[in-house]
């Protein structure tokens, strides 16, 4: 896996105050030009954990407590502040969820842009805005050169989102991290976007971490997908198999959850519960309150995460799962016992 | 931009109007007669009946009042029963004093209480902040009075390095100007430079959390870029317009500072004028405190607009 342009091993960050670590030793990696998304609800710490990679944590209230973080043979987590400035915006570059509050208000658009070249190739200013100006036409600006000198609020969403991603791609680099860039945008816009970062992925040959909890996106866009649960990495692998052999109850209560347009008409599957609050995180298995299949195993030990050879990995004591249905639909399982006997292993 | 100026120099027309009729009324209902203060310890009917119908005291209020106002748009603010010398004069006298005092409290304050605001935001929660914090209190708790006499005490009675009072109009002698100011300048701007850094304290501290910032960082630019220009620029803003508000109050005067320090400033003449009943001066300098009030919000308005592109647009 050397040609890994980011992995992610073991990682583990605590906020302050609070018992267990809100990011429980996630693994990662994706190589030069594939994207992978990382998929969960809210809370369950996709943001926090490309927020690590790209060292933007909020450094009074959270800490990495363990792992490693590695971009292009590099650790991210060893080095000092100013080298890790001189990656960001450069080699490795985040696209944020809210375009509305993620441009400056006061400085023109232009020169936002403008301002990510000049840090890191040191040009001309008018090299710069030349740069610029460029990556409005390519992120298919309209009126590119108008808007240069525009304002954020003169824009709507999917322009000013259009200017994040020119400003990410700027400096060509070879990780763009983007967190839900399509959440807070017009279905249609949606789509758009989509389809503009997969062609600028493809010009470019960045390596894509996609953070959403959109199975709609991992569809389009994914090759690979990382499922995290309350802090940790559930279920990973080539999107295909995710989508056609999900093994963990979680991945399935999302697809569940997922309306179909060409699917039976039928009522929406929930997952039952909430995910547990860091103050009553169980020693075990973090989805076991919820989950339809457990055990009392699930409950005693932490499921290991087990790569099976097709590169398909899960951490869930009673994959497969399809062994399983019919005999505990009734979800009253956990007074049974370990019929199976089967561990991960 | 000049659409918007225009309008709110309109806008400030009316303001000034109900300033006027209300600085006009107050006076007439302020206890006390004037002609007897003129009078002195004559007491002779005719003279008091002739003293009035000189300064017209006699005419109906809404008669006094247009007079009044028809001088005061004229220039004329009319002429200090007491000295009988122009108010307009009197007040182009001391307004300079006033003003010089103003702008170095305003430095002051604003070389001190932001960097000091930015400084305690950026670094929260560490003992820095601690430090700045209390002294941004004891700077607002600190009376003025008392800061003044402890500063004469020891600068000027013990030290010997400034004069303790006086004052010395800066163009005819511009060091010794600046050597009796700037303790009165130094007491008037320890309050200001408080307020003003817990104003950026948590003007920044808001700032600082926003998502640009992030997106700033996430550019790489050095942190110093990221609070000077990306989040300051953001932060400065109601900082701008709460500045001139403070300057405004400063050109009312400092009637305590002024006294300890004996500077013949506002303050000093609209004390002196009150104690007087000179009505004409009272009058005059309200109203020009007034006057300079409405115009610091006025440039409150226009810099925040200067400064702050969605105004700019929507204006």
């Amino acid at each position: 896996m050397s040609n890994d342009v980011l992995t992610v091993e073991g990682l583990r960050v605590r906020f302050r105050g609070q018992p267990v670590d809100l990011i429980d030793g996630v693994s990662l990696s994706i190589p030069a030009g594939r994207t992978l998304c990382v998929v969960g609800e809210s809370g369950c710490g996709k943001s926090v954990t490309s927020l690590a990679v790209m060292g933007l944590l909020p450094r009074r209230s959270a800490t990495v407590t363990a792992g490693r973080i590695r971009f292009r043979g590099q650790d991210l987590l060893g080095l000092p502040e100013a080298a890790l400035a001189d990656l960001r915006g450069n080699s490795m570059a985040m696209i944020f969820q809210e375009p509305m509050t993620s441009l400056n208000p006061v400085f023109t658009v232009g020169e936002q842009v403008a301002e990510a070249v000049r840090r890191h190739t040191g040009c001309s200013a008018a090299a710069a805005r030349d740069r610029a100006l460029e990556m409005f036409r390519r992120v298919r600006m309209p009126a590119a050169e108008k808007r240069l000198d525009e304002y954020p609020h003169q824009l709507s969403g999917g322009m000013r989102q259009r200017v994040m991603i020119a400003m990410a791609l700027a400096n060509r680099p070879a990780l763009l991290i983007a967190d839900e860039p399509t959440t807070a945008l017009d279905v249609t816009i949606q789509a758009q976007i989509l389809e503009l970062m997969r062609e600028l992925q493809r010009d470019i040959g960045t390596a894509l971490l996609m953070i959403t909890h959109d199975l709609g996106v991992v569809a389009e866009i994914a090759d690979d997908v990382a499922v995290m649960y309350a802090g940790r990495v559930v279920e990973s692998g080539p999107v295909a198999q995710i989508f056609n052999a999900p093994q963990h109850p979680y991945t399935l209560g999302l697809m569940g959850s997922m309306p179909a347009i060409a699917g039976r008409a039928g009522r929406l599957l929930t997952i039952p519960g909430a995910v547990p609050v860091p103050e009553a995180m169980p020693p075990g298995c973090r989805f076991a309150s919820r989950c339809p299949f457990a055990i009392p195993a699930c409950d005693a030990q932490v499921p290991p995460l087990v790569r099976g050879p097709d590169g398909h990995a899960h951490a869930c004591l009673r994959a497969p799962l399809e062994d399983h249905v019919g005999q505990d639909r009734t979800g009253d399982d956990r007074t049974g016992h370990d019929r199976t006997g089967r561990g991960a292993a | 931009m000049l659409p918007f100026i225009l309008r709110r120099i309109l806008i400030a027309i009316p303001t000034l109007l109900l300033v006027s009729v209300f600085v006009f009324m107050l006076q007439k209902l302020l206890p006390g007669d004037p002609v007897l203060v003129l009078a002195g310890e004559e007491r002779d009917p005719e003279v008091l009946a002739y003293l009035r119908a000189q300064y017209r005291l006699d005419d109906p209020l809404i008669v006094q009042y247009l007079n009044w106002l028809g001088n005061v748009l004229r220039g004329d603010l009319g002429m200090s029963l007491r000295t009988r010398q122009p108010v307009t004069a009197l007040i182009a006298e001391k307004l300079p004093v006033t003003f010089q005092l103003a702008v170095m409290a305003m430095l002051f304050a604003i070389v001190i209480g932001i960097p000091m605001g930015i400084l305690s935001a950026v670094k929260k929660g560490t003992w820095l902040d601690y430090i700045a914090n209390i002294i941004a209190l004891s700077g607002l708790s600190i009376p003025n009075f008392w800061l003044g006499i402890l500063l004469i005490l020891l600068v000027s009675v013990n030290l010997g390095w400034l004069p303790a009072s006086g004052y010395e109009p800066f163009w005819s002698d511009p060091v010794r100007s600046l050597q009796t100011m700037i303790m009165p300048a130094f007491v008037l701007g320890t309050a200001l430079a408080a307020t003003l850094m817990r104003h950026t304290r948590s003007s920044m501290l808001g700032v600082l959390q926003s998502d640009y910032v992030r997106t700033a960082r996430a550019k790489g630019l050095r942190e110093r870029v990221v609070v000077m220009k990306h989040a300051f620029r953001n932060g400065v803003l109601p900082i701008v317009t709460l500045s001139a508000l403070l300057f405004g109050e400063l050109l009312a005067g400092a009637v305590l500072t002024e006294q300890i320090f004996s500077i013949p400033g506002f303050g000093k003449l609209i004390v002196d004028a009150v104690f007087n009943r000179d009505y004409a001066v009272v009058q005059g300098v309200v109203l020009c405190t007034a006057v300079a009030f409405i115009a610091m919000n006025l440039l409150a308005d226009v810099l925040y607009a200067l400064l702050n592109p969605r105004m700019r647009m929507t204006s």
